[in-house]
Formats: structure tokens, sequence, C-alpha cells
């Protein structure tokens, strides 16, 4: 059902949370699959099966009476990330690398207190921070250092590729860079920066900080286009693994391009949102739909990865039809 | 697939209501603009009780049947009780009677009334009551000479001073009522002292002085029909003859109140309710204005043609079920509101229906009062809830905290308002506690995550939607239609379900992506 006329936006394919809601995610993610990747213990899970890189688990406290638990863990592993197993948006992510007498050591050099950091763990366990009602769980993961390509464009945190998947087809994606703004966290409507990619090489196209175009990191003064994401090729076959492993047919991967591990699953989301299309200035509705039309999909990674390259190119996917075989 | 099927189910919708609406407007001939001259009114008035197994006797009083209004329709619900209405000095009663009533009961009295215009009735005059008081003018000069106790002498000097400095009657009764009040005047605590007990009271002390000035006035306890409400309070007034005619006025000063909101139930201090066989006694009044006779003829015509819709109808529920269905077929509106508001505007906003629940509580206590003691007690709340962060509480007695504190803060404004005498502190007890509560909870949570801005655009989305929400809550011309055609929500159905499947842009996205429609892919 359409209520306006045909307008710039359509024209130039944006695709509106409306429309995602409904033709996207209500069509393609049965509802089953949600808590795969609602809770980040079960999605990692997921993840190890698929064959992908995923942070070391140090531990998961899940109740209150745990919380003395984190002492020990931050003894033996120094450097680790606390955050809400069911959380959303970010909220809640604590980054810690060291400890002291007195607390644990965050990022930008200060100590928490014990009591803050217990104060942190009680208010993520009575689901402070998580999507729904009621408790979670909170999860000490391995500290993801990033690759040392990054030291120049993300402030105080770590960034990360955003790839959005459809039927396990690699189809848009962007780099999220933490700024000073937003306070070392990569979210875009925190105030990171969102740099679209050209998903064929992997190359940034531009950068955008709260909808406004930059082409300089504000911290680094850095350009944040034409950059390399390092390890693309291997990105892309992690996203298109994952995406079609995890039987949701439009899905959101976080990606962290760890120093020593390579490209690394973060998270996964089954709502991503529809910010990707200003850090590309390109609408996702015409790439979907090009897919959507695909009669199936093959099962090697390898032809889906090319699927993704030529459809962001806008060839005809036509000649893909009859890769399998049997087609209506 | 899907879209078919709902088509299907949208057009049956609108279809079947629209039919119903059509045959009732041409055929029945239901106003579909209500009438907001009209001055009937239905009062009701229930009785609750529990009876202790023994012969139960009750008396309740009712209206009079002459006086302003004149009653056009009236009847008991009482099963198992003996009914009987008796009229003496003091007003009409029912009494009810049963032998023997264990367990609670409820008794339902209600009267249609229609105002009367006293000038063109009959223009015959009624008689004149007898002022009833042992101190009249040539009474007490007589008093005076043969014993002057205080009181006559104090009574003397004050109906003296209210007559010199009066011209007409008019005048001799507002200064009676100036001097009244004022009780560091020694000649006012020595009649309180010396007259009648109870003339303590400003409104039983002016009927005294009234009587004793030869003006006949009596005590009125009685209910103003301004507004269609379900626990009307009884308000007392007094009443005094003046140019042939009772007037009723405010127990202070004397100014006359419109007599045509007026309806007196007992005089003189009489009781309500009274009688024995019983405890735990409960009254309550409700008041509804009628719908125009149009209405009533339409109900008639259906009864006659179309037994069906009056037995749909809302109209032939008791009123305070009628009072509450109002405002409750309102709320679909507000959800539709809310839909478009989300779906096609994509205000931002705490929560899926706040803003219709604020505009709820708004209804309560009128837009711009509701607004500041919204932004008053969410800005209070804010602070505390910062406050009590640093202590470390956990997140549910953290946010009992904030209930209890919000708690407070409300009590605080009704004694304010209670003080300096605005009325909007008894409305606010319906404020949504938890409402307000969980705004506050979720506001500052979005204030430490996202920035003030973003928690100040929400919040200020939330107030905003909540304006078009108050004015369809509060719209007269809305509410008769949807009590009198509330198959017209059906319609209001089909919309929401459409828009269930809106898959176009929301206003604010063309802001948000306006460099792709600009730069974009051709």
């Amino acid at each position: 059902m359409k209520l306006f006329p045909s307008t710039g936006l359509s024209k130039a394919g944006v695709l509106g949370i409306n429309s995602r809601n409904l033709d996207f995610i209500a069509a393609y993610n049965p509802r089953r699959f949600y808590p795969l990747v609602d809770d980040k213990v079960i999605t990692k899970k997921l993840a190890i099966e698929a064959g992908v890189t995923v942070p070391e688990l140090f531990g998961v406290i899940r109740y209150g009476g745990e919380v003395h638990l984190i002492e020990e863990i931050a003894k033996r592993h120094k450097s680790f990330v606390v955050k809400p197993s069911r959380g959303s948006g970010g909220g809640g992510i604590m980054v810690f690398n060291g400890v002291a007498k007195a607390g644990l050591r965050r990022m930008n050099g200060r100590i928490m207190p014990w009591g803050d950091v217990k104060y942190h763990l009680n208010n993520m366990l009575s689901g402070m921070f998580s999507m729904g009602d009621g408790s979670d769980q909170v999860m000490l993961e391995e500290r993801l250092v990033p690759h040392s390509a990054f030291s120049k464009l993300a402030f105080g945190g770590v960034p990360d590729v955003r790839v959005i998947v459809f039927r396990g087809i690699p189809v848009m994606g962007m780099l999220r860079l933490p700024t000073a703004e937003s306070d070392g966290k990569a979210n875009l409507h925190q105030g990171g920066i969102g740099a679209g990619i050209d998903m064929v090489t992997g190359i940034t196209t531009r950068g955008v900080q709260h909808n406004d175009s930059v082409d300089l990191h504000p911290d680094f003064e850095t350009p944040v286009r034409d950059f390399q994401v390092p390890g693309w090729p291997d990105i892309l076959e992690l996203v298109s693994r994952l995406g079609h492993h995890v039987g949701l047919g439009y899905v959101g991967v976080d990606i962290v391009i760890c120093e020593h591990k390579g490209p690394t699953l973060l998270e996964l989301n089954a709502r991503p949102g529809i910010a990707i299309q200003t850090a590309n200035l390109r609408g996702l509705r015409p790439l979907l739909e090009a897919i959507h039309a695909l009669p199936d999909i093959p099962e090697d990674v390898h032809k889906r990865i090319e699927i993704g390259k030529a459809n962001w190119t806008r060839q005809s996917l036509e000649r893909f039809h009859t890769l399998e075989g049997d087609h209506v | 697939m899907k879209r078919t099927q709902l088509l299907i189910i949208v057009c049956v919708l609108v279809a079947s209501a629209l039919g119903v609406f059509f045959y009732k407007v041409t055929q029945l001939g239901f106003p579909v603009i209500p009438d907001l001259d009209s001055d009937t009114w239905t009062i009701e008035s229930k009785v609750s009780f529990t009876g202790r197994g023994e012969p139960v006797t009750l008396r309740l009083a009712l209206p009079e049947a002459q006086g302003q209004y004149s009653i056009i329709d009236e009847s008991f619900i009482a099963s198992g009780f003996g009914i009987e209405t008796e009229t003496d000095e003091t007003g009409r009663r029912a009494i009810f009677e049963r032998r023997g009533q264990d367990g609670s009961a409820v008794l339902f009295y209600r009267a249609k009334l229609i105002s009367v215009d006293q000038r063109t009735e009959n223009g015959e005059r009624r008689a004149e009551p007898e002022a009833i008081s042992d101190y009249r003018r040539s009474e007490r000069r007589r008093a005076i000479q043969e014993n002057a106790t205080p009181l006559l002498v104090a009574l003397d000097s004050v109906l003296t001073e209210a007559l010199e400095k009066s011209a007409g009657e008019r005048s001799f009764i507002t200064q009676l009522a100036r001097l009244s009040i004022d009780t560091n005047d020694d000649r006012i605590t020595t009649i309180i002292e010396g007259g009648p007990p109870d003339i303590d009271n400003a409104a039983e002390r002016l009927v005294f002085l009234l009587n004793a000035a030869g003006t006949p006035a009596r005590l009125v306890e009685g209910i103003m029909l301004d507004a269609d409400t379900r626990q009307a309070p009884l308000d007392s007034w007094v009443e005094y003859w003046l140019d042939g005619q009772w007037v009723s006025a405010d127990p202070v000063s004397a100014d006359p109140l419109d007599n045509a909101r007026a309806l007196p139930i007992v005089y003189d201090g009489a009781p309500v309710v009274d009688g024995d066989g019983f405890r735990r006694l409960g009254v309550s009044w409700s008041v509804a204005r009628n719908f125009e006779s149009q209405l009533l003829r339409a109900m008639e015509r259906g009864a006659e043609y179309a037994p069906w819709v009056n037995a749909t109808s809302l109209l032939s529920l008791p009123i305070d079920l009628q009072l509450v269905f109002r405002v409750l077929l309102l709320i679909p509106l507000g959800a539709l509101i809310i839909v478009v508001l989300k779906q096609v505007i994509g205000m931002p906003a705490f929560g899926t229906f706040m803003p219709i629940l604020i505009a709820l509580a708004f209804r309560e206590t009128s837009l711009l009062t509701g607004m500041l003691l919204f932004v008053g007690i969410v800005s209070v709340g804010l602070l505390l809830r910062a406050y009590f962060n640093q202590l470390q509480l956990l997140l549910v007695p953290r946010l009992a905290a904030v209930l209890i504190i919000v708690t407070f803060l409300m009590m605080f404004i009704a004694l304010a308002g209670e003080a300096s005498g605005i009325q909007t502190g008894l409305s606010i007890s319906l404020f949504p506690l938890v409402i307000i509560t969980m705004t506050i909870e979720r506001m500052s949570l979005t204030w430490e995550e996202d920035g003030a801005s973003e928690a100040l655009k929400k919040a200020a989305g939330s107030l905003a939607g909540a304006v078009p929400g108050y004015w369809i809550l509060t719209n007269e011309y809305i509410e008769h239609i949807a009590i009198v055609f509330p198959e017209l929500l059906l319609i209001v159905l089909a919309i929401v379900l459409m828009l269930g499947r809106y898959t176009g842009y929301k206003v604010t996205e063309f802001f948000r992506f306006k460099v792709l429609a600009r730069h974009g892919e051709t």
C-alpha cells in the first residue's frame, strides 16, 4: 500500500523502514529464528558450527550471585569486554584492558571501582540494556584488537564492518568508525562515521556522520574514503557463509577485523538499520529486488559472492538463474 | 494472497459500517450532529449496602418533581424490595423495604429531567412561603424591649447595618452575606454562640440571618448539573425567596447560581439516605446530559421498526456504563492517530501507545495544566532518578522508588492546588503514575545512552502526539458520533488494517534520505 506519489526517494530506490519490515523482514525472517541472533551466546555457537571465527568466550554470568566471578576472569585475562547477551544497539557494552587493586581499567585509562563494575553487571542482569522484558545474562569476552590499518581511523574504540546479507548473498556494506563524539562506539546514531564500501573491491567510497557527508575523520583528519578494508575477500566469505547458515533471509552481519585473528564475527542483527543507504549514497531496494527475483540460491559460497558482486555493479542476474537447473 | 484477503476484509468492514450508519441516519433519523444546547439530563443514583438479615427500611431522597426541573420519567431497579414514594416539607423520598436482606444489595434510581422555564410557567405566582424564625423584626423589637440579650442586640445591629447599606432586597441579601462571613466581627461571634446550633457553618448562618430578617431561606443539598460524571459530588447551597421565586445562591457570597444547573435533592440538612437494618452504605450519583429529543424519537422509531438497533445501542446501558464507553470508544481513534504518527509520519516517541495514554491523562486535567504537570513531574523525577542511580540501586527497586516519589509529588501538587484554590489538584488523581514512572526511566536511559537531544526529541514527540489525541478525546462531536454510531469504528479498524500493510516511506525518511533523493542512482 502506498500513500505518497512517486518521489526522488523511490526513484533512488531507497528502502524505508515500513517496507523493510514488511517486504523483507516479515517475509524472509521466520520469527522462530530470532532467538538465534538476539541471544549472542547462541549466535556464537551457530557461528562456530558454520566455521566462522568468533571472539573467545571467557565466561557467562547468569545471576546476581555470580557477579564476583568477574574478579577471577579479570585476573586471568586482564583485557576483556562485558556485554549483555541479548543487548540491543550496543547498550551496556564496556571494555576493560587492565586490572588494578581498586577496580578495572577502562580504555580511556580511568579506573572503574569494583562497586561500579558490579552495579553495572547487575543492571545488565536485570535487563536494563536488553531487548524484551526481564533478565539477561552477561558475557565476558575476549577484547578484539582492531587491525593496525585502523590506527588512524578509529578513535577510542573498535571499528566494524556491517554487511547486509540477503538470502546468503552479500548486498551492501559499510565501515563504521568510532569518533570522540560517539565515545568509542561505532553506532551511527551516536555520532560514529559510516563509510560506504564498494562490494567488489572493498574500498570505501564516502563517509557520513549524522547524515552529513564527511571526507576526513574529525579526530585524526585522515581521509575516510578510498580506504582499502583489510581482508575484504575473507569478510565476504564469512558473511555469506553465516548469512546462509542462520536461516534468516535478511540479516545484518557485524564483523571486526582483528589484528591477530582476521575477520571475526561480532554479532548478527535480524533487523538491520537502513542508514547504510546514506553511507553508500545508494538505495537498497533495487539490489534486494534483483535477489528476490532469483528462483534459487546456489549452495556454493563463492557462487553467492559472485552474484553479490554482479548485483552491486547492477549486472543482470539472468545468467545465475540457470545455475542449479530446475527453476520455474 | 495476503493482499486480497486484506482487501476483502477491509471492504466488508467498510460496507457494513456504512450500511448500518446510513440506515440509522436516513431510515431511523439518528442525528449526526449533537444538539449541544439541549437541556435534558439523566441522573442516576446507586445505593449499595450490606444487610444484616434483618428487615431493611431505606429512605432515599429524590429530586423535587416541581422546581426548575420537571421529571419526565423515573424508574427504580430494586428487585425484591417494596417501593413507595412520599413527599413532605423536606422533600420527596423513596422508601425501599424488605423483610430480610442478607449480604450486599444495590438499588438504582434513574430520572430524566427537563429544564422548565419559570417565567413562562403558567404565569401564576406560587404562594409566598413564610420565613421560619423566632427572630423576625416585629418579634425582635418586642423581645429587645423585654429582655435585651446579647444575641438579640447583635442580631439587630447586623440586620440594621445591612439594611442601611443596601438599596432594595437584592443588595440587602448581599450585604448580609458579606457581614455574615466576617467571623472576626464580635456581633457575628455572639450570634454563633447564642444562636441555634450548627450556625458556625457559613451556609447555615446565612440561612438563619435571612430568616431572621424576614426573607424566607433554606439550606439545600443537591447536584450541580454541569458535566457528565460518574461521581457527581453532592453540593450544598442556599435558596432564598426573591421576587416570587426561590433563587439558588452561593452559600458564602449569596450570589445567585445558575438556576438551570442546580438540582435540589434535600432541604435543611435532611439526610439523603437513612433507614435501618443495614451497614456499609454507599451512595453515588451519576449525571449525563441527555441526547436531544431527536435521538429519543429515533430510538422509539428503532424500537418499532428495527429492534436490533436499540438492542445493540450503547444508549440502552445504565448511565455510569455509558459514561465509561464514551471514553472507551474514543480510544480506537487514538490508536489510529498513533498508527499514523508512527508508521506514516515517523514521529519519535517513548513506547508505542504512550502518547495516547498521556492524552487520556490530559483529559482529566485539561491540556495546558496537563502539559505543565507532566513536564514538571517528569523533570523532577529525572533528577531523582539520576540521584538514585548514584546510589547504585537495582533496576526494579529503583523504578519502585521513583514510583513512590512520583506519588508524593502528585500529593504535593494536589495539596498546593487545593491551598491556592486551583481545582486541578483533584483531577490529577487519575494521572497515571506508572506511565510517568516508565517515561522517567526510559527517558533517563535514552539520555545516558544517546544524549540529551535524543531524549528531549522523544519526550517532545510523545507530548506532541498527545495533542491530537487530546483533541479527539475531548471533542463533543466525535464523542457523539462514537456513542451513537459505534459501527463507524469498524472503518477505523479497516484503516488500521490497511496501514498494517503500508510499505511506503515515512515522512521523516524524506528528510533523512534527502541526500539520496538528490544524488541517488537513477
